[in-house]
Order: C-alpha cells, then sequence, then structure tokens
C-alpha cells in the first residue's frame, strides 16, 4: 500500500427537481505520499465536486458512488459519525474564497484554535498555543490571533486557512483553486508554503486549478478533467511534453505564454455537454476535430501509455498532430 | 501624433476616515503622475497587480472619474477639459469594455437594446445594419439569433462578445480594455484574444489593455506599462520590457508568472497602504536591491533606450544593473 489516497470509479449525480446532473461521472485516481496531484479543467468540469466527495461535504441532493481508500480506510461508505472523525484530521480542504470560509464575527485565533478543541480534546490555552504556532508557520505575526478576518489581507487570510485546515495534521490536503481571486505574488508565496508543508509534514496534495501552467509549477502529476470524466494523465513535464488527448492539445495550445507570441491561440468550438443525462460515447467528441464511430458510441476508459501516463481516446495512437 | 497622450495623469479618491470625514477630506493618490502615448492602431498593456491604478487609469483616460490631474490628450484635445458636445464627441470615439460580462450587462435587456443603447444616446438613427454589423464583427453570428436573447440565455463568452459588440457600434478609435478576459475559462478566452487581435487589423483600433495577466500582455500589446502604487516603474515596448526587465519589480513581478521559466523572487508580505505610501521609491520597502538613497527620494525616470524608460536610481548611474 504504497498510496495515501485511492479513488476507484467515483460518480456524483446531482439529483435535482427538474433534472439528473451526472457532475462526475466515474473518476480514478490514486496519490502517492507527498505528492502533488493536479486536477486541472475548466468550469463544471466536475473537479470541485469530486474534491467536496471525498470530503462528504457536497449537499444531500447530491449522491455519491465509488470507493476511496484514505490511508487503508474507505471513506465515502463510512457512517457520518466515523467520518467527522477522518475529516479535517485525516483529509482536509481549502477553498478558493477565504473570506467566506472564514467566521466574520470570530477572531482568527479563535477560529484555528476550535478544530484543534474539537477534533483532538485540546484544552483552550493549548489549543490557543496551538494556533500561534500555526500562524507563524504560514508566517502571519501571531499578535493577528486576536484579529478578525476583514484586517487581514487576502493573502493573509487564505494562509490563515491553510493553518486552520493543517491544525489537525491531515494527511491529504485539497487546495481548491486557492489563489485564483488573489495576485501573482501572493500566489507565488501562498504555493511557495504548501510546497514548505509538504515537505515538513509530509503532506500530500491535490491542487484543483484551471490554470495549466500553474500547475506546471507545482504538480508531479497532473489529472485533465472533462465533463466529470478523467481526459488524460500524466506527469507533469510528460503532459506539456507529449499531450496525447485532442482537449488536452486544445487547452495548451489556447493559453497565452510569455516569451512565445503565437499567431493565433488554440479555440475550441462550442460547449460542453449537457451532463443531464451525458451523451453516449466520448463525452469530447461534439467538440473534437478527430472522430471516428467509435467516439460517438462508447465512452473510452483511461488507457495506460506509459508508465503514469494515461489517455482516454479512442484516436490517441494515430492522431499524429495536433 | 498619437491618438491617446497622457502627461503626468494623477487620479484621487477621497477618503472618509471616521470623524475626519467631517472636518476633512482626505485624499487617497491611486494614480500619480503617470505619462504615456499610444499610436493608432496600436496596444499598450497596462500591468500590475490589485491597486496598482491600472484601472483607475484606464477610468480616467475616458474622462470617467472626478479629482484627476493632468492631461490626457485624444487628438491634441485634452479629455479633462471637455464638455457638452465635444465631450458627448469624445465619447463616441473611445469605448470600454468591463471584466465581468455578468455585471456589465443588464439582465433585463434583450441583445439588441444592450448594443443598440449606444446609438439611442448618441441620438443615431436605429439602424438594423449597424446593429447586425458590431454583432458580426464581435463574432456572434447569425447576429438574428442572438438579438432577441438576454444575457442569461448567453455564455460567459457570448456575454463578453455581446460587451465588445456594443462597444464596436459607434465606429470607436479607442478601447478601454478593462481585464476583459479574467474571469472566462482558457478556451473561451482564447477566443476572445483572438477576435481582439482581429478586430484591431480590421479596424485599426487603438487598444488600452487593463491586465494583472503578463502572457495575455505579451500576446496582445505592444508597449508595456508596469505599474506599482500608482506609478509606472518601467515602460517600453513588450518584447524589451517582459524579456528584459530592468526594474527589480518588473523582475520580480515576471519571475512568478506562471510558466515564465525564470528563477522565482518572492516578494515578501503585502504592497503597502496607498493611503501611507512610503516615502523614496515606493517599491524600496519589498526591493530586494534598495540601498539607502531609495528611502531618501523617488528615482526619476530613465531612458534606457528609445522608448524603454525605468523608475529606478539604480538605472540612474550608468553600468549598474539594478
Amino acid at each position: 500500500m504504497g498510496e495515501v489516497l485511492s479513488v476507484r470509479d467515483l460518480r456524483v449525480v446531482y439529483r435535482l427537481p427538474t433534472a439528473t446532473v451526472e457532475a462526475v461521472g466515474g473518476v480514478s485516481f490514486s496519490l502517492a505520499p507527498g505528492e502533488i496531484l493536479g486536477l486541472a479543467g475548466e468550469s463544471g468540469c466536475g473537479k470541485t465536486s469530486a474534491a467536496c466527495a471525498l470530503m462528504r461535504i457536497l449537499p444531500g441532493t447530491a449522491e455519491v458512488r465509488g470507493e476511496a481508500f484514505l490511508e487503508g480506510t474507505e471513506i465515502l461508505g463510512l457512517p457520518e459519525d466515523e467520518m467527522s472523525k477522518v475529516r479535517w484530521r485525516r483529509i482536509a480542504m481549502v477553498f478558493q474564497n477565504a473570506q467566506a470560509a472564514l467566521n466574520p464575527t470570530k477572531t482568527i485565533g479563535y477560529q484555528i484554535a476550535e478544530p484543534l478543541q474539537v477534533h483532538l480534546g485540546y484544552s483552550r490555552r493549548r489549543a490557543l498555543q496551538e494556533a500561534g504556532t500555526l500562524l507563524e508557520r504560514v508566517r502571519i505575526d501571531p499578535k493577528r490571533l486576536r484579529d478578525y478576518p476583514h484586517q487581514l489581507s487576502g493573502g493573509m487570510r487564505q494562509r490563515a486557512v491553510i493553518a486552520m485546515a493543517l491544525a489537525c495534521r491531515p494527511a491529504v490536503l485539497i487546495a481548491d483553486e486557492p489563489t485564483t481571486a488573489l495576485d501573482v505574488m501572493v500566489q507565488a508565496q501562498i504555493i511557495e508554503l504548501l510546497k514548505e508543508l509538504r515537505d515538513e509534514y509530509g503532506l500530500s496534495l491535490i491542487y484543483i486549478s484551471h490554470d495549466l501552467m500553474l500547475l506546471s509549477e507545482i504538480c508531479t502529476r497532473i489529472a485533465v478533467m472533462y465533463a466529470g470524466l478523467i481526459a488524460e494523465v500524466a506527469p507533469t513535464g510528460e503532459l506539456f511534453r507529449k499531450p496525447l488527448h485532442p482537449y488536452t492539445r486544445k487547452l495548451l495550445g489556447a493559453v497565452t505564454k510569455l516569451g512565445f507570441r503565437a499567431q493565433r491561440l488554440e479555440t475550441i468550438p462550442g460547449s460542453p455537454p449537457r451532463l443531464s443525462p451525458p451523451p453516449p460515447g466520448c463525452r469530447f467528441a461534439s467538440r473534437c476535430h478527430r472522430t471516428t464511430e467509435a467516439c460517438g458510441r462508447e465512452v473510452p476508459g483511461l488507457e495506460p501509455v506509459e508508465e503514469g501516463h494515461a489517455v482516454a481516446c479512442w484516436n490517441w495512437r494515430d492522431d499524429g498532430a495536433p | 501624433m498619437a491618438l491617446l497622450e497622457v502627461k503626468g495623469l494623477t487620479v484621487s479618491y477621497p477618503v472618509a476616515v471616521g470623524l475626519s470625514a467631517f472636518i476633512s477630506r482626505r485624499f487617497l493618490v491611486a494614480v500619480d503622475r503617470v505619462s504615456f502615448s499610444l499610436p493608432e492602431g496600436r496596444t499598450l498593456a497596462l500591468v500590475g497587480e490589485s491597486g496598482c491604478g491600472k484601472s483607475s487609469t484606464g477610468l480616467a483616460v475616458l474622462g470617467l472619474l472626478e479629482h484627476v490631474g493632468g492631461e490626457v490628450l485624444f487628438r491634441g484635445k485634452d479629455v479633462l477639459r471637455l464638455r457638452g458636445k465635444a465631450l458627448k464627441e469624445f465619447r463616441r470615439r473611445a469605448q470600454i469594455v468591463f471584466q465581468d460580462p455578468y455585471e456589465s450587462l443588464n439582465p433585463k435587456m434583450k441583445v439588441r437594446a444592450i448594443v443598440g443603447e449606444p446609438l439611442r444616446i448618441h441620438g443615431i438613427r436605429g439602424d438594423e445594419g449597424r446593429l447586425r454589423r458590431a454583432l458580426d464583427l464581435a463574432g456572434l453570428s447569425p447576429p438574428d439569433y442572438f438579438l432577441e436573447k438576454y444575457p442569461h440565455e448567453l455564455s460567459g463568452g457570448e456575454r463578453q462578445r455581446v460587451a465588445i459588440a456594443a462597444a464596436l457600434i459607434l465606429d470607436p478609435e479607442l478601447l478601454v480594455l478593462d481585464e476583459p478576459v479574467s474571469n472566462l475559462d482558457v478556451s473561451i478566452k482564447a477566443g476572445i484574444m483572438n477576435l481582439l487581435r482581429d478586430l484591431q487589423e480590421e479596424l485599426k483600433l487603438s487598444y488600452l489593455f487593463i491586465t494583472h495577466d503578463l502572457a495575455d500582455s505579451f500576446f496582445l500589446s505592444h508597449e508595456v506599462a508596469v505599474m506599482y502604487l500608482g506609478v509606472t516603474v518601467e515602460q517600453g515596448e513588450t518584447e524589451e520590457v517582459l524579456l528584459h526587465p530592468v526594474h527589480p519589480y518588473t523582475k520580480a513581478l515576471l519571475s512568478v508568472a506562471p510558466g515564465s521559466g525564470r528563477e522565482k523572487v518572492i516578494l515578501s508580505g503585502d504592497v503597502p497602504d496607498p493611503l501611507h505610501p512610503p516615502p523614496g521609491c515606493r517599491f524600496h520597502p519589498r526591493c530586494p536591491a534598495a540601498e539607502k538613497r531609495c528611502v531618501e527620494a523617488p528615482p526619476g525616470e530613465v531612458e534606457l533606450s528609445p522608448g524603454h524608460s525605468v523608475r529606478c536610481v539604480k538605472a540612474e548611474s550608468p553600468r549598474e544593473e539594478p
């Protein structure tokens, strides 16, 4: 068992009054100790739904299926009282909007100390002391324990949220677009911090972002999601060198790059398919430039290509040029 | 003669702090003596982090702000002194596209009314052909399909195209693009970036492109002005500034841009409070190369090569790389 987290055939279906939406349609991946796995994809591709399913914090309208083994324990089927011992203690999450993740009426210190009291049974005093240490660790002056969220800058708030998430020393941290609302310099600070924390705490990370260039700088592996499925997964360097899925290629061609002024950026005609219900066959088929009869008929599975590199496309073999 | 010539532009905002609001008005200087010129058919990118004054500069150039000093010469006439008819005529020639097409479009108006509104305001007889042409230019075809839609029926990319169509309908010469692609998914963003480039070529438009994304500015702009705390620290040809940066702030900002491939220079802390800007060079508290003289007086602008200028004392003394 060399994996901290192993997810098998994860599905998330939202049962809404008007429709049934399959947001995640069967996703499998694993996370090695100390690894940073990137989940890339555009809005609505299911990356956040998948993450929230692992945390078991989806609303009641969501139906989650599949298996997820966290340090050997299957967590998707755990009764809630057992899950509450795992959530935040073994697997934690930080969100894009740090402002919304913090209670505006409670001090930062109170909010970081709270999980320590609730989950680890610390006394208030000891929890506050530990909160100070944690704040210092995320490079915020421990004096700010008494500050309220609105007194901190955006970057500091996100760091405080990271301190909260790490309070109970989880094994896995899911970072869902934690820097999307922040400036690049602050983003760089946060990423540096996350890398340090990974080394220090032996943390494994799932980093969710729409920004492939950003992921390329922090992730060991990247999984590209499209319409609720993983289209391609590969070690970071390999994904950029040898993207095989037409969607990955298009996406890489659509990104503006420093130092390389493209004549035109790649665009992807059309829009992602409705997932209520998802179309038969490959979900990218309607926007793909290279479809065969198989594409419309059957969903391609993730097929291993090389060590750690897998692609879900019927035609990846004969796709010489993008 | 440049289409737009900005000289010593200063923008202040009155701030009310507690009781002082009743006693005296204090001003926050958001833009401090910014100068640049924008030739016809070219793009100048204003880049920098939140609060650096790039958006204020864009709004001030259009004459949309109060408490503005300096000169904004549009075809030789000072926009800031225009009144009545002349001002209205200028507003026909200069338009703006905002960041968020979810907020900038009136949800109660159909596309026909949104795009046609500028015509009404300027008392131009509602001409169906003109409406169609604007939609066509913005890549919304067939126009008939889109004319009767409400914003909520459109995708993010289509909405931004509606905003662009509305900006184009009066045949402007200058477009201020205020983070026009920041809220869009990669593949949609690429389409808008291509469109902006095509429109410039076709209509000989001049763009003032406001962005925090250096890679985007590399794609779209001919010249770049890098702003920090209301001051332009470096400006010049895009390739020159972004590939051979001289100012320590430009270097740091570039280094943390995802995918730049540069060694990271991560500045600690946050941008200082613009109400209390640091003395001397505004960047000195965070500058890795700061020395004593940086605190004493703000550095003057030094022209390194024709069109490439930088505000750093180290550039003042020759043969000394800052």
